[in-house]
């Protein structure tokens, strides 16, 4: 066995470097003399068997049955399905994705319900709470004979919009619809609207009486 | 510019011709580098093949010659490591012939040793990491030609150079360590 020290050097050796410590220890051991005597058989043989490979050659017919199975290759069809699968399962991915988010998300848009025209006044659903005050906001400006139109917030439902009337604005809804219809002016009349505030008539100040907070549980009540 | 639809695939008539002299250029350099590996002609061939046809699928983006032949000599030699390690392969082997450098021989006894020690390299030379073992490859190939080398591999003609002489240290430890394991047996 060579010595330990010079264990890294004797390769290093071997594979053509020049060791000069090493080289003045090796006329002293014979161990390490023989290492690299092994060694050096070694690579010789390696590089005996590497130096065959510039004189290995293929079959005479390797590049004649190479360029027929490229020609060959080319013709075959590429399988459709198999490229196709990725950009599939991508766009299937993404209409589920889509239709999840539609599905579910919530809408928060205000629509005025501008559809209307060709909906008969009966076909309108009636107020449900008829002695109530106007809801949000009237007009001022549009007579007396004609109560402006009301916008309401309304959850957009696809299959049956839901529009609520005070009593008696029914005929006046419909014809300000047929108008902004008729002049497809929804945004500037819907902006018109909101962008001056002093036209809009103000909610009566609404008065709260002081609450009662009363224990619902009669054991409290009576104390025991 | 005219364009030939084969199948699927189309190449130019231009590309076609360029990719006609690469493999008539190239078709040898890549049965050596499989051969390196496999150490089997049929197997080799095969190998170089399967090379040559996703070189022809990828030609567009490396019909430059030098790049070509580094593309193929990378995937050459992929391509054999991983064969190597097929089951095919390995179930062919065991009937095949391997073709090596003819060694002379005085004596049944000399062959043996040979034969022993012949394997016990193949061993080592196949151990090696695969960037040194592939450089170790190509300098024999181009006959200790560095600078070609460093042409087909894309680097630096003196990073060939050192890990070429890693290689041979690896190999040279390598080796060491089989005789010791022989000796000790």
């Amino acid at each position: 066995m060579a010595c330990a020290r010079y264990r890294d050097a004797l390769s290093e050796h071997a594979a053509g470097s020049p060791a000069p410590a090493l080289e003045a220890h090796l006329p002293m051991c014979v161990d390490c003399r023989n290492e690299l005597a092994v060694m050096r058989r070694m690579l010789a043989v390696a590089d005996q068997q590497l130096a065959y490979l510039p004189k290995a050659e293929p079959s005479g017919n390797f590049v004649p049955q190479l360029r027929a199975a490229v020609i060959e290759a080319a013709a075959r069809p590429v399988s459709r399905v198999a490229w196709r699968w990725p950009a599939l399962a991508t766009t299937a991915g993404i209409v589920l994705a889509f239709a999840l988010f539609s599905v579910m998300r919530p809408s928060h848009e205000i629509t005025a319900q501008v559809d209307v025209p060709s909906v008969p006044a009966s076909a309108l659903t009636a107020p449900r709470e008829p002695a109530s005050p106007p809801a949000i906001v009237a007009r001022a400006d549009r007579g007396t004979d004609t109560p402006p139109p009301r916008r309401r917030a309304t959850r957009r439902t696809p299959a049956e919009p839901e529009v609520l009337i005070p009593p008696g604005e029914a005929q006046a809804l419909l014809q300000w619809v047929a108008l902004v219809n008729r002049e497809h002016r929804v945004s500037t009349l819907l902006a018109a609207a909101d962008a001056s505030p002093s036209q809009t008539a103000t909610l009566a100040n609404i008065e709260i009486k002081p609450i009662e907070i009363v224990p619902l549980d009669p054991a409290i009540n009576s104390g025991t | 510019m005219s364009t030939v639809w084969v199948g699927a695939v189309s190449l130019d008539l231009a590309l076609e011709r360029e990719f006609e002299m690469r493999l008539h250029d190239s078709s040898r350099l890549a049965f050596r580098v499989a051969f390196s590996v496999l150490r089997q002609r049929e197997d080799a061939e095969d190998v170089a093949q399967e090379a040559f046809l996703r070189a022809h699928r990828s030609f567009a983006s490396i019909r430059d010659r030098e790049r070509f032949r580094a593309w193929l000599v990378r995937t050459t030699f992929r391509l054999a490591l991983d064969w190597m390690r097929g089951e095919r392969q390995r179930t062919r082997r065991q009937d095949a012939v391997a073709l090596e450098a003819p060694v002379e021989v005085a004596s049944t006894e000399q062959d043996a040793v040979q034969s022993e020690m012949r394997a016990q390299v193949a061993q080592a030379v196949a151990s090696l990491p695969e960037k040194l073992r592939l450089v170790m490859v190509l300098v024999a190939i181009e006959e200790q030609d560095l600078a070609s080398v460093a042409r087909l591999l894309e680097l630096p003609e003196g990073t060939v150079k050192s890990r070429l002489h890693r290689a041979r240290k690896e190999l040279a430890e390598r080796l060491r360590w089989l005789v010791h394991d022989t000796a000790t047996r």
